[in-house]
């Protein structure tokens, strides 16, 4: 109650854009959002143990790609086709660098520093449809063409050899694309010291339907760096399938039974057993949260949400945004446990943080950022040094 | 007349699922003017078993399937065969037949085992068309289509 009290009046008092004094610096509770303003888009830290709120950025539109570089203390970002920018910490200093290579309607991309070439590498997916031709299927993309062998009836085997495709022979280990899912190009480009785009590897892949490779076809070709971060993967981390594959939740213990988050929750039915499941994630101390899961080709996080404590014999659901009660969830927990961020999977908005504490008790949030883009955590050691910090 | 649905190829649909996308794509058509295409539909348990083998060969932990206990031991066929140092076609050819044991037993890995499951293309929708899909689908599929995010389609139960 007094952290809310705390973070109302401090909200109350300082307007957008106040910059940190020396007491406000980022803790392990630090918030990053992205929030439109008129013609512009803020880029706004929260600091919640210390209850302050400032801008670090200003630019035209939101970002759907962010890439922080902390030694060299700048953010790298794709806003309306262009890469542009910015030192971290001084609102406005976003400036373009250059175009990206492709048209809008790209299935997916992404933005990193390679670990190995120490340059941002940019990747992305694009719908195409090979010429099958006997046993082969040839594409044709921006002037080059290449083939693989066509098998069955649509799979495809090849291998990659400098970042170009080439059929499998017989009896040669290939990789070999399944035949569902939609025919699609996965492109990796790198940014070289002129500011031009250099390809580094291409490969026909398979998207858009569960089990579907997309961009992983290229996954020995990137090497995500130690030092740098980026959006989508910090998005991605409080979903269900992320959380498993990191040993961080999202996992049903024998007792996390749909009827004890019935009983919990509040709810009436919870839909079909063959869809439904009650998971759980450890959050502070033996605190922690239990929640609906449901599947298609993967698992979603649904309200309700019930922080809890020990075996979850008593709890108290999270009083989520009604907006937000049909939506699929995100779930991250700040670095010190305190904290949990709820967002939708879908479009990272609808934020709210909730304070746990060591009783596992928690129901109205304490900072709602409904209306925000992309809400994530800072991770202490991931956040960039602040230029002209006090 | 053509029809208001297309199919990728290598998609495959039985019959009567064929028959309730249909209907689906003709109730969402008159709304939106748009066509729906299909990314998955029934899968063999050899073609489950080549997808599976690409994802555990790109360091996939498949922990994004239900019944974790089935994917372990499909996981089991793959480590034993790369141990074993066996070429792709014998390891899927191992993988298939837990699959398909698995499926002996009632158990499915992927509901695409099952004639039931059917993926659609939803990038190319607004949001207002979202809701006109939502709303097509509804008494004709099992329960409310669930929009996936990654990779982002749509997928149906019947």
């Amino acid at each position: 109650m007094k952290l809310l009290l705390a973070l109302i009046v401090f909200f109350g008092c300082h307007s957008r854009g106040v910059q940190p004094t020396s007491a406000q610096r980022p803790t392990t509770a630090s918030l990053l959002s992205f929030k439109s303003q008129g013609e512009s888009c803020l880029w706004m830290l929260y600091d919640l143990p210390a209850g302050g709120e400032w801008s670090v950025l200003r630019t035209h539109g939101c970002p759907e790609q962010v890439v922080w570089a902390q030694e060299t203390n700048r953010v790298y970002f794709i806003e309306d086709r262009i890469l542009r920018s910015a030192r971290w910490g001084e609102p406005n200093s976003a400036h373009a660098l250059v175009g990206v290579p492709f048209s809008r309607d790209v299935s997916w991309k992404n933005l990193w520093i390679d670990q190995r070439s120490g340059r941002l590498r940019l990747g992305y997916l694009i719908g195409t449809s090979p010429i099958r031709t006997g046993d082969r299927c040839r594409y044709e993309y921006q002037g080059q063409a290449f083939e693989t062998r066509c098998e069955g009836h649509a799979e495809e085997a090849f291998v990659i050899e400098a970042g170009v495709p080439r059929p499998a022979r017989e009896g040669e280990e290939a990789r070999v694309l399944p035949s569902f899912g939609a025919p699609h190009l996965a492109v990796m480009l790198e940014l070289g010291p002129g500011t031009q785009w250099r390809r580094v590897a291409i490969s026909p892949t398979r998207y858009e339907a569960g089990d579907t490779p997309g961009f992983g076809v290229l996954a020995a070709y990137a090497h995500p760096g130690q030092s740098t971060w980026d959006l989508r993967s910090q998005k991605r981390a409080g979903t269900c399938g992320a959380l498993r594959e990191a040993d961080k939740g999202c996992s049903p213990p024998p007792w996390a039974t749909p009827s004890t988050l019935e009983k919990l929750g509040g709810v009436g039915e919870l839909g079909d057993p063959d869809s439904v499941e009650a998971s759980y994630m450890a959050a502070r101390g033996e605190s922690g949260l239990l929640f609906r899961v449901l599947y298609g080709d993967t698992p979603h996080i649904v309200a309700p949400v019930v922080a809890c404590r020990g075996e979850c014999v008593v709890g108290m659901p999270l009083k989520i945004a009604e907006s937000m009660e049909s939506e699929y969830l995100t779930l991250s927990t700040s670095a010190d446990g305190r904290y949990v961020l709820i967002a939708s999977e879908r479009s990272g908005t609808g934020a709210q943080v909730f304070a746990l504490d060591s009783r596992g008790a928690a129901s109205s949030p304490v900072l709602s950022l409904l209306d925000h883009q992309s809400v994530i955590w800072l991770p202490a050691g991931s956040i960039p040094k602040r230029a002209g910090a006090h | 007349m053509a029809e208001n649905y297309t199919l990728e190829s290598g998609v495959t649909l039985r019959t009567d699922v064929k028959a309730k996308v249909k209907k689906i794509a003709d109730k969402y058509n008159p709304a939106t003017k748009k066509t729906i295409t299909v990314t998955s539909g029934t899968r063999t348990a050899s073609g489950q078993a080549s997808a599976m083998y690409g994802k555990l060969s790109g360091g996939d932990k498949l922990m994004v399937y239900k019944d974790q206990t089935s994917a372990k031991e499909i996981k089991k066929a793959y480590d034993d065969g790369k141990k074993a140092k066996k070429s792709r076609a014998v390891i899927v050819k191992d993988m298939t037949k837990v699959i398909e044991a698995q499926i002996k037993k009632g158990k499915y890995i992927s509901k695409h085992l099952r004639a039931g499951a059917v993926d659609i293309r939803s990038w190319d929708m607004s949001s207002t068309e979202k809701g006109a899909f939502r709303k097509a689908c509804k008494g004709i599929t099992k329960s409310d289509p669930i929009l996936e995010t990654t990779p982002p389609h749509w997928h149906l139960q019947f």
